[in-house]
């Protein structure tokens, strides 16, 4: 036959073998499948390191692990669900950790993760459910707000602290200060650029708490009324609206270097800048607590945390990794190899940048004391998209009032048409 | 349009002016990508706001390149994605093209139905099927080699399989055929037949020696959706062994951060291949000289 | 229109088509048909993404939800001012039961009655609107564009093959890069579209907020898109082109044809099944827009640019409502089949589809 026939037969021989399921055979160890999320080269060599420290340190184990892009994540968990695929030892983004647990992915930790573990994880980092709790993070990120140290001696604005930070008129004094200076286009970095969800919920959701507000009633986790549009929250979207309105903060920056390159005299983000603006502006960084709004100052909470799925067959196998990446030496090389925030004060104590002394301790401090979780419901898909879209149509001129009452009704129809999902609630 | 060589000089000057305006407009992004991959991170966005973004200017670096094989793992991946293009366009091109064939060329009941289905076909988004086609291939079984041995796979997911089979058939690609068949002259057919040819002889040596501008774009077009292949792999395979490119570059969007440099080293290393592909093709697209004219 | 005849036997003649035609058509049916079906059928339950259990059959709501439009009309009331106003809206809509479940979706004044056209899922239909008015600006714009290419590149002149590689560049670039370039080229102050406007206008012109202005994102996304989808297009007429036999154009100059003759009497017509194939195309895609308003506007200032698949990606993966997000992709999908069975109707004298 044509030359090109059996050219084609082969290619189509190779891809048949070609196509590998990941199962694997074990050696004298037990293998513990892995998934967790790309995170950037630097957490991905920092894991891969601690999954090698952790097959040395014992013979019984052997952790794989599968990084996968963010994008697809739950759908790629959904479909392994259903495929009966799924890996023993599962990375979670910390609120989706009661949709996983509602829907049964993930199996509690307790009797496989220690007890006294657990109890010295900062708060904010456990992903409780229904009580129980499902996943722990071995790192935390905190919001802060950065400032040159000269901004703040030219506008005569005061150095807060995290015992007295601002209020809501000092910060609101100092950025019209610095929008009159005329120097800034627009004073206030928020990062609105960034049109996800998941930054919305997880940076101006504090502040809406900290007004008094929240974005959903945490005792019964059935309804948003109240809370979500009660006075307090629409003060919040008011202050909010303003900003934009005055000129105090740009709808949407070209890019993420505003602050870097000037056109921005305060950025409100993660510790993950920190480096970067150390280099931008050396000794005159200030990093400065978040406003306290009304209620005490409250930043986001909650990372991506591990978990173990209920269908895998030895979940002592995950326990025993997970107890193992929540000890202090651990917490600290991941802390200090990727800036992510340590969750234990041990771990903490013996890290290079968040002990007591280092350079980034101030974002520990503010992770330990304001860090709130976002609400542990199984809703909480649509209670982030409710909440981002309110607070997007705010942003562009929409009336305050209608678009939190929208927010409001989109949450509690979803779960008046699927009262499963008012669950986990407690808080 | 009249040969090159007919053309006056100011004509053709003009022409040229043209094509190269219309060439900067298009061609900045890709100016701005391939320029950006020699930079670090803080230069590319320093340069972002003048037209420093677009030339490599500045303290270039190939680390981003670097990455891009040693910790992007490219390679792999690429292979990966050569194999899908190439199977699913080669098995495509026969397939779709047979079909377009049967219904260009062929009588037969239902054939109007069938076409006014395909038409109907092309508006199915494919979001709108990718969940559903997702809970399928997650049940159906294929062979899979585990290492040592061919075994079975309850599932595709996480396979080259479930990259490939579903996009053989193509209703783009059969109208596409269809439309250009439809175009040419019965006139050799009916010749063919008459000298006792099958159908498919027919097929094999009229219809596609005369085809090959539209096989070639279809090829073009089908080859660049399977290169560019981003959500559906994203969500059926999971793992690192059968992982395509564009999930690949996926790795440098961290959680918070960017890795910009690297983004852009890794995607001109997916582009200019297919724009390289691209040019190589053009020789397909070669005039034909069909018929005394009778057309449409 | 001769029949080719086919020196079979009548039986083998009634397989032939099958033998052809059948790989492609059970793919069709086994990966696209079969799901949408399957989709279909969602749209009849409450299926979530993440749940412990398989949905239960809930009828029509979703398509209640999706479709239903009211109004409402408001005379206003003095107030304790003296001054007439109306009451606020949701205040009737979040308890009036006539009206729960509503959302303003337009309103109007006719006299002094305000009439406020409500619905249930206003983003939807505005999504709808969008959507067809997105495709009624860009078709045009990229066809247009994809036929200027196509003709210049295939004028014969030397290195068109370069120029054709660099205007399809845009349609295999990566997305994500696209739009880092063309967010800073719309940005009002620092962009290059507003600062060239205003050196052409010599300053007349006011900077514009492509992207942050409820009137002008819309043309944005417009602009974008013909840009980058023009290459792809192009490529097709240019196949097209290819097929106009080169002896007619001999024939046209020897009998003293013009430049535009030539093109209005051998390559319209030429390119006439071609022509209308870019157009459906073209149109198909634009309906089907989503990864530009995802990754630029992600929905637009105020839902200005979302679009029906935006919409049902937000609803139905993002918020994990599997079903609704079917019922808005089956919806769209009837929408656009009545439009080209009508078109199919309708063109019965003149170029038919198919």
């Amino acid at each position: 036959m044509p030359e090109w026939h059996s050219r084609i037969a082969a290619l189509a021989l190779c891809a048949v073998l070609w196509s590998c399921g990941p199962a694997r055979k074990a050696e004298r160890r037990t293998d513990l499948i892995l998934w967790k999320n790309q995170a950037g080269l630097d957490e991905e060599d920092a894991t891969r390191e601690m999954i090698a420290r952790f097959n040395a340190a014992q013979s019984k184990w052997r952790v794989v692990a599968q990084s996968l892009p963010q994008g697809g994540y739950d759908q790629s968990i959904v479909a392994a669900s259903l495929a009966d695929r799924m890996p023993c030892i599962v990375a979670v983004d910390s609120p989706m950790v009661a949709s996983y647990a509602w829907a049964g992915h993930v199996r509690p930790l307790d009797g496989y993760v220690a007890r006294a573990t657990l109890d010295q994880v900062s708060r904010a980092a456990v992903g409780r459910y229904a009580g129980k709790v499902y996943a722990v993070g071995q790192f935390d990120a905190a919001l802060a707000i950065f400032t040159r140290k000269s901004s703040l001696a030219e506008t005569r604005t005061r150095v807060p602290t995290l015992d007295r930070p601002w209020t809501l008129i000092e910060f609101q004094t100092f950025l019209e200060r610095l929008k009159a200076s005329g120097r800034h286009r627009y004073p206030l970095d928020l990062a609105t650029r960034d049109d996800k969800a998941s930054w919305w919920t997880y940076a101006f959701s504090p502040m809406l708490q900290s007004f008094g507000g929240d974005l959903i009633d945490r005792r019964s986790m059935r309804s948003a009324e109240g809370t979500l549009n009660g006075a307090a929250a629409r003060r919040f979207g008011s202050w909010f609206q303003a900003l934009f309105e005055k000129g105090l903060v740009n709808r949407k920056e070209p890019d993420e270097s505003a602050f870097v390159k000037g056109r921005a005299a305060v950025v409100y983000t993660g510790g993950w800048w920190a480096p970067d603006y150390r280099r931008y502006a050396g000794d005159d960084l200030a990093i400065l607590p978040p406003p306290d709004f009304g209620t005490g100052v409250v930043i986001g909470g909650g990372s991506w945390q591990w978990a173990i799925s209920k269908h895998c067959a030895h979940p002592e196998g995950a326990g025993s990794f997970i107890n193992f990446l929540l000890q202090p030496s651990e917490v600290a090389a991941m802390s200090d190899r990727t800036g992510n925030v340590p969750v234990t004060a041990a771990g903490a104590a013996r890290s290079r940048d968040f002990n007591p002394d280092g350079k980034s301790r101030i974002f520990y401090e503010l992770m330990e004391r304001f860090a709130r979780a976002r609400p542990a419901t199984p809703a909480f898909a649509v209670v982030s998209n409710a909440f981002t879209f309110a607070m997007r149509d705010i942003m562009d001129g929409k009336d305050v009032a209608d678009a939190l009452d929208d927010a409001v009704d989109d949450i509690d129809g979803t779960i008046a048409d699927n009262p499963a999902l008012a669950s986990g609630g407690g808080e | 349009m009249s040969p090159s060589q007919r053309k006056s000089v100011p004509l053709r000057f003009a022409l040229y002016a043209l094509m190269a305006a219309l060439a900067l407009v298009f061609l900045f992004p890709f100016l701005f990508m391939v320029a950006s991959s020699f930079k670090t991170n803080d230069a590319i966005f320093a340069d972002l706001e003048s037209i420093r973004a677009l030339l490599p200017v500045g303290a270039l670096t190939a680390d981003n390149y670097v990455h891009a094989f040693e910790r992007g793992n490219i390679g792999h991946y690429m292979f990966n994605s050569v194999l899908v293009t190439v199977i699913t366009v080669g098995l495509g091109l026969v397939v779709n093209s047979m079909a377009a064939f049967s219904l260009a060329r062929m009588e037969w009941r239902g054939k109007q139905a069938v076409l006014t289905l395909l038409v109907i076909l092309l508006v199915v988004p494919f979001e709108a099927i990718s969940v559903p086609l997702m809970l399928l291939v997650s049940k159906l079984p294929g062979l899979a080699f585990d290492g040592s041995a061919l075994v079975w796979t309850r599932s595709w997911l996480d396979t080259l399989y479930v990259q490939i089979i579903p996009f053989i058939a193509n209703a783009f690609s059969i109208f596409l055929f269809y439309q250009f068949f439809r175009d040419i002259p019965k006139d050799f057919d009916e010749a063919a037949y008459v000298d006792g040819a099958t159908p498919f002889q027919v097929y094999r040596h009229v219809i596609v020696p005369s085809s090959l501008p539209v096989f070639a774009t279809v090829t073009i077009l089908q080859a660049l959706a399977m290169w560019n292949q981003y959500l559906w792999p994203l969500i059926t395979v999971p793992g690192e062994s059968a992982r395509p490119l564009m999930v690949g570059m996926q790795q440098f969007f961290g959680a918070r951060r960017t890795a910009w440099g690297e983004v852009m080293a890794y995607a001109a290393l997916i582009t200019v291949p297919v724009l390289i592909a691209f040019i190589f093709f053009q020789r397909w697209f070669v005039r034909s000289v069909i018929g005394s004219g009778v057309k449409g | 229109m001769s029949t080719a005849s086919l020196p079979l036997s009548p039986r083998r003649r009634r397989f032939l088509p099958f033998l052809f035609g059948g790989p492609a058509l059970l793919g069709l049916t086994l990966f696209l048909v079969l799901p949408f079906l399957m989709a279909l059928g969602l749209t009849f339950t409450d299926q979530r993404l993440v749940s412990p259990e398989p949905g239960s059959v809930v009828g029509l709501r979703n398509y209640e939800r999706l479709l239903s439009v009211s109004y409402l009309v408001q005379t206003p009331q003095p107030d304790a001012a003296g001054q007439p106003t109306y009451t606020r809206l949701r205040a009737i809509t979040r308890t009036d039961p006539a009206y729960r479940g509503y959302r303003p979706l337009t309103q109007f004044y006719l006299g002094q009655r305000r009439v406020t056209i409500l619905a249930k899922d206003p983003a939807f239909l505005q999504a709808l609107g969008n959507t067809f008015l997105f495709a009624l600006l860009v078709v045009p714009l990229q066809c247009a564009l994809a036929l200027a290419l196509a003709l210049l590149v295939n004028a014969g002149l030397k290195g068109q093959t370069v120029f054709r590689a660099i205007y399809f560049s845009p349609v295999v670039m990566s997305m994500v890069i696209v739009s880092v370039v063309w967010a800073f080229l719309f940005d009002k102050d620092l962009g290059l579209f507003n600062q060239a406007l205003s050196a052409i206008s010599f300053g007349l012109f006011k900077p514009i907020d492509w992207l942050g202005n409820s009137s002008a994102a819309m043309p944005a996304v417009v602009i974008m898109s013909a840009w980058q989808g023009a290459g792809f297009q192009m490529l097709i007429l240019l196949a097209g082109l290819q097929g106009i036999s080169q002896e007619l154009y001999d024939a046209a100059r020897i009998d003293g044809a013009n430049p535009w003759q030539r093109f209005r009497y051998i390559t319209l017509p030429g390119l006439r099944h071609t022509i209308t194939f870019v157009l459906i195309v073209t149109t198909i895609a634009a309906l089907g827009l989503f990864t530009q308003v995802d990754v630029m506007t992600g929905g637009g200032p105020r839902g200005a640019t979302t679009t029906v698949m935006f919409e049902a990606v937000q609803r139905g993966v993002r918020e994990e409502n599997i079903s609704y997000g079917a019922t808005i992709s089956v919806v769209y999908f009837v929408l656009i089949t009545l439009v080209i069975l009508l078109q199919q109707m309708l063109g019965r004298r003149r170029a038919k589809v198919v």
